[in-house]
């Protein structure tokens, strides 16, 4: 295996934990809420696939689209906006309890065993470019993630809907007072992290095949990490700080000696710990204006 | 009938009463001035009026419309506006963003276009400053996209709270001057300030509050020669070191 090949592998894995750490850190910079609850919109989403499993892919994916939105825009309705203007802490121990309830749920109905389903199997095929041997969902993780970044940052900046954002983001109280639906918005923000989510859930399920009720926690405290590390607030630093940390666990994966490789993850966490001893604001600090009266 | 009709409004915080039962109105196209000392309460009504805060007890009426219940969006779409003390603008948002956000609740495209450039007529230092962030504009340049953005949504009744407040005088004359436009254009003006004599000069009636209280109600000139606008902002004791300035000049 030579080192191109690691690193297309590294950016594969690197553009799925910056497509979650991009859902986390657009919730958190809209309404101040660390959302636990979003690794259910992927653990869900997966559920969605096990079900549709007989049904033609495009028409699966859409019904995860449509349930995963739905579901998403549900948890901000019913759990959300009820506390949205409590303490980020609040927000942060609601949302945990979210997840934790959906997660046993899952558990009551459909036992806690792990499914394995055969979810597009055409595109782990691997196809050969250059004489590299590349599987054909690394090459979509990395064309996912750079479209779907792209897509987020002309949103964020050019839209209607992204200026609005970033007022409810800086000052929601002055929003309602020039107008601003800040509720439409809150879901919007929602939404769009929704289709981030099943996104992750798509392209995870191809590789893997296989799910638990449990794996879209594992998959959100990688993303949490990773847009402290990135800079928690801004965008581009969550996008970064998912591309490193995923990129970092699968070099080590693949350069660490075997008896060393269960230990994986004391390795990259060691590197997060560093990084914030280093720069505590995280890679991208938020820019913010100076203040003049 | 009142264009704002504000009837035995009781706002509380807490254990802290804010406003005990004040009823105050502004009829169609008035301008009425709003003084008292920090804590009187004033931004605390302007707030309840916009509705980012909940009376206790009291009616606020709009054209007749009862306000309870209405969302702060609503009340805006509904041509109420308020341009809040310390300015508030998105600082991370440039200007014309500011503007377009101020009109959020408005669909028609040209005609927004039509209205920025209005502003930038209106405020032309805005215009030289339109792709910067608002964090970086000065307090004055701030105060004018303050009121151009709340004018982004058309408002019937615009609440200005210490537009002066931080300005130096210079550039409180250029915010008045723009006051005094919109006072010309038919709008309805909620003004809340400190500097007294300010406001007075652009305002039809005037009421004073203290501690939650109206303590006065009348013409500006009259209030004015009554020195007890220095008593109620400064303490009967100073009011007397303040002295009252009879030259006061009043717009008919």
């Amino acid at each position: 295996m030579n080192a191109l090949q690691m690193l297309i592998d590294a950016a594969s894995v690197g553009g799925l934990y910056a497509l979650t750490a991009l859902g986390l850190g657009l919730i958190f910079g809209v309404i101040g809420l660390v959302n636990f609850a979003y690794g259910e919109y992927i653990m869900v989403g997966a559920y969605v696939l096990l079900l549709t499993a007989g049904v033609h892919w495009p028409f699966a994916i859409l019904a995860v689209l449509i349930f995963v939105i739905l579901f998403a825009l549900a948890s901000d309705w019913l759990v959300f906006r009820q506390v949205r203007r409590a303490q980020p802490e609040t927000l942060m121990i609601v949302s945990f309890g979210l997840s934790f309830m959906i997660q046993h749920l899952y558990v009551v109905l459909f036992g806690s065993l792990t499914r394995t389903v055969n979810f597009l199997p055409e595109i782990n095929r691997s196809i050969e470019i250059g004489g590299l041997r590349v599987a054909g969902v690394s090459i979509l993780q990395i064309a996912a993630t750079i479209i779907l970044t792209t897509a987020l940052a002309l949103v964020i900046n050019y839209t209607k809907i992204g200026y609005q954002m970033r007022a409810v983001s800086e000052n929601p109280r002055m929003a309602r007072l020039v107008g601003v639906n800040s509720n439409r918005i809150v879901a919007a923000a929602f939404a769009i992290s929704a289709v981030l989510a099943v996104t992750v859930t798509v392209l995870f399920v191809a590789q893997t095949g296989s799910m638990t009720p449990f794996f879209g926690v594992s998959l959100t405290m990688i993303g949490f990490v990773a847009t402290v590390i990135g800079g928690l607030g801004s965008l581009p630093g969550c996008a970064l700080g998912g591309f490193l940390v995923g990129a970092l666990t699968t070099l080590l994966q693949m350069m660490l000696p075997s008896h060393l490789q269960p230990f994986r993850e004391a390795f990259v966490f060691a590197a997060v710990i560093i990084v914030l001893l280093v720069r505590p604001q995280g890679l991208i600090a938020v820019r913010s204006a100076w203040e003049r009266v | 009938m009142n264009h704002l009709q504000i009837d035995n409004l009781t706002v509380v915080y807490g254990a802290v009463r804010a406003i005990a039962g004040i009823s105050i109105h502004v009829r169609q196209g008035e301008t009425v001035a709003l003084i008292g000392p920090n804590g009187a309460g004033k931004t605390s009504l302007l707030f309840t009026v916009a509705g980012v805060v909940a009376p206790r007890s009291g009616t606020i009426k709009v054209n007749d419309r009862d306000l309870a219940g209405m969302s702060a969006e609503a009340r805006v779409a509904n041509g109420i506006s308020v341009v809040p003390e310390n300015r508030e603008v998105f600082t991370k948002l440039n200007v014309h963003e500011n503007l377009l956000v101020g009109a959020s609740l408005r669909k028609d495209r040209a005609a927004i276009q039509a209205d920025t450039d209005r502003m930038y007529t209106l405020f032309p230092r805005l215009a030289e400053r339109r792709q910067h962030m608002a964090g970086f504009l000065s307090g004055g340049e701030q105060q004018m996209l303050a009121i151009a953005r709340a004018l982004m949504a058309h408002p019937k009744l615009l609440m200005l709270d210490e537009p002066s407040l931080g300005l130096a005088p210079v550039v409180t004359d250029k915010v008045y001057e723009a006051i005094g436009e919109l006072k010309k254009g038919g709008t309805s003006i909620l003004l809340v300030e400190q500097n007294s004599e300010r406001a007075f000069a652009v305002s039809d009636r005037a009421y004073l509050m203290q501690a939650g209280r109206l303590v006065a109600e009348g013409a500006p000139a009259q209030l004015a020669q009554d020195g007890i606008v220095e008593q109620t902002l400064f303490g009967r004791a100073a009011a007397r070191i303040v002295g009252t300035p009879n030259n006061i000049q009043v717009t008919p």
